[in-house]
This record gives C-alpha cells, sequence and structure tokens, in this order.
C-alpha cells in the first residue's frame, strides 16, 4: 500500500541476513504502526479487556462471591467502587470477573468455526461441482437457517449447561458462514494464474491448498471471523441472560444484566456497567474485524 | 545484469536443418479435439481435429487471432483438460493414460510459461520461495542444494540475487517474466510451451524476453512450442510455424517459407497485419471482413470462407483438405495454387 | 481570437506528481496539437504517457496531482475549468479510447443505452431521437447489423465490436479532440488494422485532432503524423513522424525502433535495450537515459551525460532531440 516502506524492507532485508529480535511493546507498535485507526483502537481495548480478564482473580478488591444483605443496593462510594447488587456483593469485582465467561466462550466458538468453516469452504471451493462440494453445500443451506439459540436450547436441555455444551452448540451452526464465504473467494482464486502454475509445475492439491489458496483468502475471512465474535459475545450473553449459560452464583455480565432488571430504577447502574462491559468487548473486536475488512479490500500491506 | 544474454552467439542454428529429419519426435499429436459443452445440443469446438509433431530441439509457432484455440492446445498439453478426441504423445508416453507418479513425472517433462506474469506469481509469497517450492515438491536435493539451484536459476534468467526476497509487487512485468521462466526451467523440462510469453509486455522488454528465451532453448535443447498472436514475435525464434483458424490448423511451413512464400489468404492477411505501416494500412491483403465467426457456429466449407477475399463457391460447400505444397509446407485451401502470389520475403524490413 | 490558427491543445510545462514520490511522475512537459493531427505520444510503460491522456481529461488516479504548468483547449484553460464544465467537456469536445473496451463498458446495460445516455443528458436528445443517432453512428464505424448490435450487452462482443462500440461513443459528443490510450494493443493483429484505419477515416472526415499513446511503432507509422518520444516523464524527442521513423536522432528512439521490428542481427539476437527504466525518475542528475544508452559511451561524452541534463534542441525541421550526442559541436561523430 505504501510504497516508500516496501522499498525500505527491500533495502533492510536484503543488508541484514537476521532480522533483529524485537521487545514485546516494539513488535506491537510495528504491528500497529500504519493500520486502520478503528483496527488500533479496537487492538489496544482488547489486549487491556482480556489482560484484565485474566488478572481479575487477583486485582478484584473483594471476593464476588460473598454476600453482604445489609449492604446490599449500596450506590458507589470509596468501599465498593461501583456500589453493590441485590445481594451486597461487589459490583467492580464481579464485572471484573463476569466476563471471563463469556468472552472465553465466544472466542473459542469463533476460533473453531474459523478453523472447521474455513477448512470445509476451501476443500468444497478446490473440487467445485464434486459430490463433497454439493453435499456441504446443501448441510450448509439446512444448517444456516437454524438459529443458534435454538440449537443452544437443545443440546442444553440434553448435556446441562457448561462450558463444552455451549461451545459445541454455537459452533454446529457458527462455521457455516465462514465456510460459505470460504468457498466463494477460493472459486475466485481458482481462475488466479498461479494456481494454474502450480497445478502445472506438478505441485500437490495439500500444498496449494495450504500455501496458495489458504493464505490469500484469509484477511477477509479472519475480518469476518472478528465481526461475528462480538456477535457469538451477545450472543452467549442472551444465553446467560435465559438461564442457559452460567449458574448462579457465579459471575457473569449477561446474568448481572438479568439479576439487576427488579432494580434498574434504584441503581441504574447495575444494568449500565454489565451492558456496558458487553458493548465495549463487542465493539473493539468489530473494530478490529472493520480495520482487517478495508485493508483486505485496499490490497495486500504489510506483509511484515 | 544482462552478461548472459549478451555472451550469445547465433540463435538458429545454421546446421539444425539437416540432422531435422533423423531427430525424434519428442512431441506427437493426433487428431487432438477439445468441445466444450454449453448444452447438449450447442458446443463450442475449441479445438476441432489438430495434428502436428514437435521433433527433438525444435520449435514450433503455433499462430492465430484470440478464439482460434491456441490457448487451449496449451491447457491440452499440460493436462490442464482432458481432450474430447484424440491423442498427445509426449516423448513416446500417451499423456491420457499417466497418473500419480507418472503424471509428476509428466510435470517435469513438460512445462508452461504464462501470458501475464503478475497473475503466475502467488502475491504473498517471495519470488525464491515460489521458485524453491515446485522443487521441494518433487522432492529434488536437499534445502540448500535447491536454494543454489534458484540462485544459479536467477542469475541464468539475468536476475540478481535481490529477487529471492522480493515480492512480485516490487518487480516489473519484464522481471517477472523472466521468474516465471526460471521456474519453468528449474524443473529441467524437455518440452516448454510458451502461451503469449511476450504480449503483456512492452517492446523493449519483449525482444528481451524473446532473446532469453532462443538462448535458453540452446542451452537447455530444449524443444518448444511458442503461442502468439503475432507472427513477428514467432517468425525469429521458431523452425517451423503452424497458422490456426477457428480451431483447425490452415497452414504449417518451415518458418522462412511461411514468410517468404505465405500459402493461404488468412497467413497473408496475417504477415501483412502484423507488418503494418502507413500504406499497408489500406491495402486490400489485411482487410479481412468482419470478425472472427462464433466458433458455437463455424460456417460450412472452409471456415475461413467468411472473411475471404478469394472465396469462391466451392469454398462454402467443402472443407479443404490439407495439401503439400512443398515437402515440409502444408496447406488448407482449394485454391492455394491459383493465389496470386503474395508478398516476398524481407516484407518486414521498414 | 483566430481560431482556426491557433493549435487546438496546448500544453506548457506540465508537471504531475504524487505524494511520497521524489520526483514528479511528468516532468515539465510541453506538447502542441493542431486540429486534425495526429500526435503519437510513445513510451514504454511507466514513462508517463497514459498519464498525460488522464492530465488532459483531469482524470489522474487518487492523489495524483497537477504541480505546474497550463493546458489549453480550444482556448480555454483547462485546469481552471470547473468540474462541472470539464464535465462537459469530457463527453463533448475531447474523447477517450481505453486499452480494454470491454472493462469500460457498462456489463448490466445495453450498447445503445450507454451510448444514447450521453447524448440525452448533454445535449438535450429525445429518446428516439438518440435511438437514431446510436443506430447511425454504429453504422457509421463500421458495426455490421447495427439495430441487432445496439441491444447487445458488452460481453456479447468481441474485442474488436468493443472498441468499435467504445469509438462510436466517443464520436457522439461531436469531438475534437480524440485522445486514444493504446486502443489496439489488446487486439489481434489482424482487427488493429481495421481498428486503426477506422480511427483514420473518422479524424479525415471530421478533421479531429488526435493524440495516439502507444509503445508499438508500426502503430505509429500508420497513423500519426507527429511524433513525440517519452522517457521517465520526459520528452526525448519530437519531429514529424517521418522524420522521426526514418532517422531517429535520440538514441532511445533509435533503440525503440530496432526492438519493435523484432528483426535479429547477424548473430541471431534480435536487438533489444538492456535493462529497465523503471526507476529512470529517480535519477537525480545528468540525462535519464544515460544508464541504459549506448551513444554516451561511443561519443565518449559519458561523463557530460552523467552531469547535465541535455535540453530539447531543435534541428532545422522543427524536429527536437534531448541528446548530448546531437549537439551541433559533437554532430561529426553521429
Amino acid at each position: 500500500m505504501r510504497i516508500d516502506n516496501t522499498s525500505q524492507s527491500v533495502a533492510a532485508s536484503s543488508l541484514l541476513p537476521m532480522r533483529p529480535r524485537h521487545l514485546a511493546a516494539q513488535r506491537l507498535w510495528r504491528f500497529l504502526r500504519g493500520r486502520h485507526w478503528t483496527f488500533r483502537t479496537g487492538v489496544v481495548i482488547l489486549v487491556a479487556l482480556v489482560i484484565t480478564l485474566i488478572l481479575a482473580p487477583w486485582i478484584a478488591p473483594h471476593d464476588p462471591a460473598v454476600q453482604n444483605l445489609i449492604a446490599r443496593l449500596s450506590p458507589p462510594s470509596a468501599e465498593h467502587w461501583l456500589g453493590t447488587d441485590h445481594l451486597g456483593r461487589d459490583l467492580f469485582s464481579r464485572l471484573l470477573v463476569g466476563g471471563r465467561f463469556t468472552v472465553t466462550i465466544a472466542m473459542v466458538t469463533v476460533l473453531l468455526s474459523f478453523a472447521i468453516g474455513t477448512l470445509i469452504g476451501v476443500v468444497a471451493g478446490r473440487v467445485v461441482g464434486g459430490v463433497f462440494d454439493e453435499v456441504t453445500m446443501r448441510i450448509i443451506d439446512v444448517l444456516i437457517s437454524i438459529p443458534d439459540v435454538v440449537v443452544a436450547i437443545f443440546l442444553v436441555a440434553i448435556f446441562g449447561p457448561g462450558y463444552a455444551t455451549l461451545i459445541a452448540s454455537l459452533t454446529v451452526i457458527g462455521w457455516t458462514p465462514f465456510a460459505r464465504l470460504a468457498r466463494g473467494l477460493t472459486l475466485a482464486i481458482n481462475a488466479q494464474g498461479y494456481i494454474r502454475a502450480a497445478e502445472v509445475l506438478g505441485c500437490s492439491r495439500s500444498f496449494i491448498v495450504l500455501r496458495h489458496v489458504i493464505p490469500n483468502i484469509i484477511r477477509p475471512i479472519a475480518a469476518v471471523s472478528f465481526l461475528r465474535f462480538g456477535h457469538k459475545l451477545i450472543t452467549v450473553g442472551a444465553l446467560s441472560f435465559l438461564g442457559l449459560g452460567v449458574q448462579p452464583p457465579a459471575a457473569d455480565w449477561a446474568l448481572m444484566l438479568a439479576d439487576a432488571q427488579p432494580y434498574v430504577e434504584r441503581l441504574p447502574i447495575l444494568m449500565i456497567a454489565p451492558g456496558l462491559a458487553i458493548f465495549v468487548a463487542a465493539l473493539s473486536v468489530t473494530w478490529i474485524g472493520h480495520g482487517l475488512e478495508i485493508e483486505a479490500r485496499d490490497g495486500d500491506s504489510g506483509d511484515e | 545484469m544482462n552478461n548472459v544474454t549478451l555472451l550469445r552467439k547465433s540463435a538458429r542454428d545454421p546446421q539444425a536443418p539437416a540432422s531435422e529429419a533423423v531427430r525424434p519426435r519428442l512431441v506427437e499429436v493426433d487428431e487432438l479435439a477439445k468441445h466444450y459443452f454449453l448444452s447438449r445440443l450447442f458446443s463450442i469446438k475449441s479445438v476441432d481435429g489438430v495434428s502436428f509433431d514437435i521433433r527433438q530441439g525444435e520449435v514450433l509457432g503455433l499462430v492465430g487471432e484470440s478464439g482460434c484455440g491456441k490457448s487451449t492446445i496449451a491447457r491440452l498439453l499440460t493436462r490442464q483438460t482432458p481432450p474430447t478426441s484424440g491423442q498427445v504423445r509426449i516423448a513416446g508416453q500417451e499423456i491420457a493414460d499417466v497418473g500419480g507418479e507418472d503424471l509428476k513425472r509428466l510435470r517435469r517433462t513438460v512445462q508452461l510459461v504464462f501470458q501475464d506474469p503478475f497473475g503466475a506469481l502467488d502475491p504473498r509469497m517471495r519470488i525464491g520461495t515460489s521458485m524453491e517450492a515446485p522443487l521441494a515438491q518433487h522432492r529434488i536435493g536437499t534445502r540448500e542444494e535447491r536454494r543454489d539451484k534458484v540462485m544459479r536459476m536467477l542469475a541464468e534468467v539475468g536476475l540478481d540475487e535481490s529477487f529471492y526476497e522480493r515480492y512480485p509487487r516490487q518487480c516489473s512485468g519484464g522481471q517477472l517474466q523472466r521468474v516465471v521462466i526460471g521456474r519453468a526451467l528449474l524443473l529441467e523440462p524437455r518440452f516448454l510451451i510458451c502461451d503469449e510469453p511476450t504480449s503483456a509486455l512492452d517492446a523493449s522488454m519483449r525482444t528481451q524476453i524473446l532473446n532469453l528465451l532462443t538462448d535458453l532453448k540452446r542451452r537447455h535443447g530444449l524443444t518448444m512450442l511458442m503461442i502468439s498472436h503475432d507472427l513477428r514475435v514467432v517468425r525469429h525464434i521458431c523452425d517451423r510455424i503452424a497458422v490456426m483458424y477457428l480451431g483447425r490448423i490452415v497452414e504449417v511451413a518451415d518458418s522462412d517459407a511461411l514468410f517468404r512464400t505465405p500459402r493461404h489468404p488468412y497467413t497473408r492477411a496475417l504477415i501483412a497485419a502484423s507488418m503494418l505501416d502507413r500504406t499497408g494500412l489500406y491495402s486490400p491483403e489485411i482487410q479481412l471482413r468482419g470478425d472472427l465467426p462464433s466458433p458455437l457456429n463455424p460456417p460450412r466449407g472452409c471456415r475461413f470462407h467468411t472473411r475471404c477475399a478469394h472465396a469462391q463457391a466451392k469454398c462454402s460447400q467443402a472443407e479443404p483438405e490439407f495439401e503439400s505444397a512443398s515437402e515440409s509446407h502444408q496447406v488448407r485451401c482449394h485454391f492455394w495454387r491459383e493465389l496470386p502470389p503474395g508478398q516476398t520475403a524481407e516484407a518486414g524490413s521498414p | 481570437m483566430n481560431k482556426t490558427n491557433e493549435p487546438l491543445l496546448v500544453i506548457e510545462d506540465l508537471t504531475v506528481a504524487f505524494p511520497g514520490q521524489p520526483t514528479p511522475v511528468i516532468d515539465g512537459l510541453s506538447l502542441t496539437l493542431n486540429r486534425g493531427e495526429v500526435l503519437a505520444l510513445v513510451g514504454e510503460s511507466g514513462s508517463g504517457k497514459s498519464m498525460t491522456a488522464l492530465s488532459l481529461m483531469r482524470l489522474l488516479p487518487a492523489g495524483g496531482e497537477i504541480t505546474g504548468g497550463r493546458i489549453r483547449f480550444d482556448g480555454e484553460d483547462v485546469l481552471s475549468l470547473s468540474d462541472r464544465q470539464m464535465n462537459r467537456m469530457r463527453g463533448g469536445r475531447m474523447a477517450m479510447l481505453f486499452q480494454q473496451p470491454q472493462a469500460m463498458l457498462d456489463p448490466t446495460s445495453r450498447v445503445n443505452a450507454q451510448i444514447a445516455e450521453p447524448l440525452r443528458v448533454h445535449r438535450g436528445f429525445g429518446r428516439r431521437a438518440a435511438m437514431e443517432r446510436v443506430l447511425d453512428l454504429l453504422r457509421e464505424v463500421g458495426i455490421a447489423d447495427p439495430a441487432v448490435r445496439a441491444r447487445c450487452f458488452s460481453h456479447e462482443l468481441s474485442g474488436g465490436m468493443a472498441q468499435r462500440v467504445m469509438i462510436a461513443a466517443a464520436l457522439s459528443g461531436d469531438p475534437q479532440m480524440l485522445i486514444a490510450d493504446e486502443p489496439t494493443t489488446a487486439l489481434d493483429v489482424t482487427v488493429q488494422a481495421q481498428i486503426l484505419r477506422l480511427i483514420d477515416e473518422q479524424r479525415r472526415k471530421r478533421d479531429l485532432a488526435t493524440l495516439l499513446i502507444t509503445h508499438d511503432l508500426a502503430v505509429v507509422s500508420a497513423l500519426a503524423d507527429r511524433v513525440a518520444v517519452m522517457y521517465a516523464g520526459r520528452i526525448v524527442e519530437e519531429g514529424p513522424a517521418k522524420a522521426v521513423l526514418e532517422s531517429p536522432q535520440h538514441p532511445y528512439t533509435q533503440a525503440l525502433m530496432r526492438c519493435s521490428l523484432l528483426v535479429p542481427d547477424q548473430s541471431g539476437q534480435l536487438l533489444s535495450i538492456p535493462g529497465s527504466g523503471t526507476h529512470a525518475r529517480e535519477l537525480t542528475c545528468g540525462c535519464r537515459f544515460h544508464p541504459r544508452c549506448s551513444a554516451a559511451s561511443q561519443h565518449g561524452i559519458a561523463s557530460r551525460c552523467m552531469r547535465s541534463e541535455p535540453a530539447l534542441k531543435p534541428d532545422a525541421d522543427g524536429h527536437e532531440t534531448r541528446c548530448w550526442a546531437v549537439e551541433p559541436e559533437k554532430e561529426s561523430a553521429a
């Protein structure tokens, strides 16, 4: 995208056979420099969020599960920064811990869907018109029309709530849009000269898929996966809200929203705080996706 | 950069024609046809009964307008698409039959240089990786040996070592075409097909690439098929030239003979058009009537009769046979004997 | 102002730059184009010849900027026109042909609608009158069966047919100037000749000034009255077509001529220009062609070529060359 950058990198790589090692912060800065602003902002928020969630048990000022019925529904104070909920639990501590479940589920689900969907889509796109392609596409047609909440309700009813059930139920539907996109992009790549060249040069099918097709379509798919992540975050929230996700007394953003319902007029922060947390997490990831999408559209840049 | 091309001597070996007859045939194409079926009733007869041989070390040119089927022949000979009928034997082996490891070996024997060098290289792969990958796929050499081979090949096609680390977008079209040629030659093919290797390039790059190909052909003893729509491009490098029209070969002759005494009216038009100048613009010779007819519905009789200035009643009724005008000169025209003599050999000089 | 004697197009000292690039793409280019004349602008890709055409139409790609110079077309200052006036100029008095005619046609609408649209918008034709005019134009550019072809979509046309349609569209506004950017490069040789002949006929009939941009000297010899050769953003030689083609003065033009002929020398090698001109614009001093130039060393003027850039010097017949080797005091060497 930027001509001066590429010419510099050519000079550098020919002069220095080994690339110098960098500190993590320097690497992050190089990674972010020159990217779209939504991408940069999204990455910064997401990194901060993930670090906070990982460290949550240690930085939470109170035990999120300890009830104090005398101090219930108290407004923000020096002791309880965001106040307490209807059982007198510290809202700030619950907020820190409550994101771990939702964010983990959404992340694992999207990663799984991304990997499964891309692989299936690319293979279908390479053997287009064949039996595998036909069968997969019909399965996708069926699956894509089923709402994932319905699948989740069904699976939770059979296996009971838990990490595995939720991830499984969201992935069963979740891979389909990735597969469709990957197949479409692969069809476009199939017509490229370098694929024909690889075939004539005698490269194996797996080589063509792994080294030519996937690297060239991964960017737009990654963009979509980030957009899907925000969507998954909200779905997981909705499932917890329906009582299919985290079980009380464990803390969870969506559960906190549900619990806050009767008290929203007395203490609106009970609902605003977890709502805002979901919103910020979803937004950061969506912005990363948006930034990636713009880069994918504007052409290749930053291979380093 | 170009010391390789500067070191060269005569491009076409003057002794070659004498020994031509004893050289074995490397490529034998027999009644090859490729029809693309649009429905049960309609098909595009892209290639329709084409036969030719190429002897070891020979360069055959294949010339015609776009849509005449010349690129389909490249696809058929490299087994990118199966033929509807007919046979192709390369080094004695029927290529339709091979599979598995044999197919891999065939890939090494036959290589292809593409028209569009920008498209033929993966934009996300460094040039070194692009060139090395096929070697690794064919399990040739160790990692270091492969790197060495690529470095030597880069030098041979006139590029310096820095290209190993470059991405395709950091190179010009001419440089990329050198890379593509080098990548094909790394597999040490015996038969190299060049599908419009210079049509995406400027005049100065075009001559550089043609010189490089001539040079490499001599050094590697390559047998080649040069496909182009421009007779000028193939004239110098080819020993023989075949002219194609709507899926059929209409004339084959030694390169010089074809330019000196073109027999088919279509060949004459192609020669005249490629030697265009001010007076030529209005000469009747190059004025083919209209466009190429649709290959969906090729004309009956001689396929060229709808555009031919010399067409007579017979031409729209019966398709002419391939007739020998001389030992090495065949033409598919009813009236080649009666046609007024065409232009002379050096129509190209200014 | 006496319009008939004044050249139709006068470009003075045009400079076009892209931000982030150290040197301008077009560097102080001056050209004139007379009414009814064909001027060929010749050069390799990257020489700036297409950018020149796009600057005339004020259609430079994003980032490109005209940083200096003037363009006068038929007495008007093109660079100071409003966008609206420019738009009308483009559809009317200036028309352009492109290398990829099929890509320039909208794949979703029929040929007749695309040609009729500007007629109705800019020139107030009614529906029926516009359609009539479209058929006339198609007939004029040699399309057989215009009534049928008019209802085709672009993908139903061959390359040659599509370029004819583009010519019809270009002629619909009764232009005074036609800019043809590699109009035949993507076409087969036989169709090439037909299209060139069509352009030649039309310009004679309409007294159409034509700026022909190409890298193919065969095309130049078929059509041009005058030739300007560009190298690395500068004009290196300009003059009457016959003079430039028969006795090219600049070593670059000479080399280009040899390349185009595709005729081998005694050793069987085709003559070519070594190296590539991709980075020539980045040379900060001296003649931009000197690294690839054979004359520079032959004439023993290499150091001069490296040190300072020659100016465009005319000879008696108005044949201008930018080369130290043709300077009068060095004449004997040539």
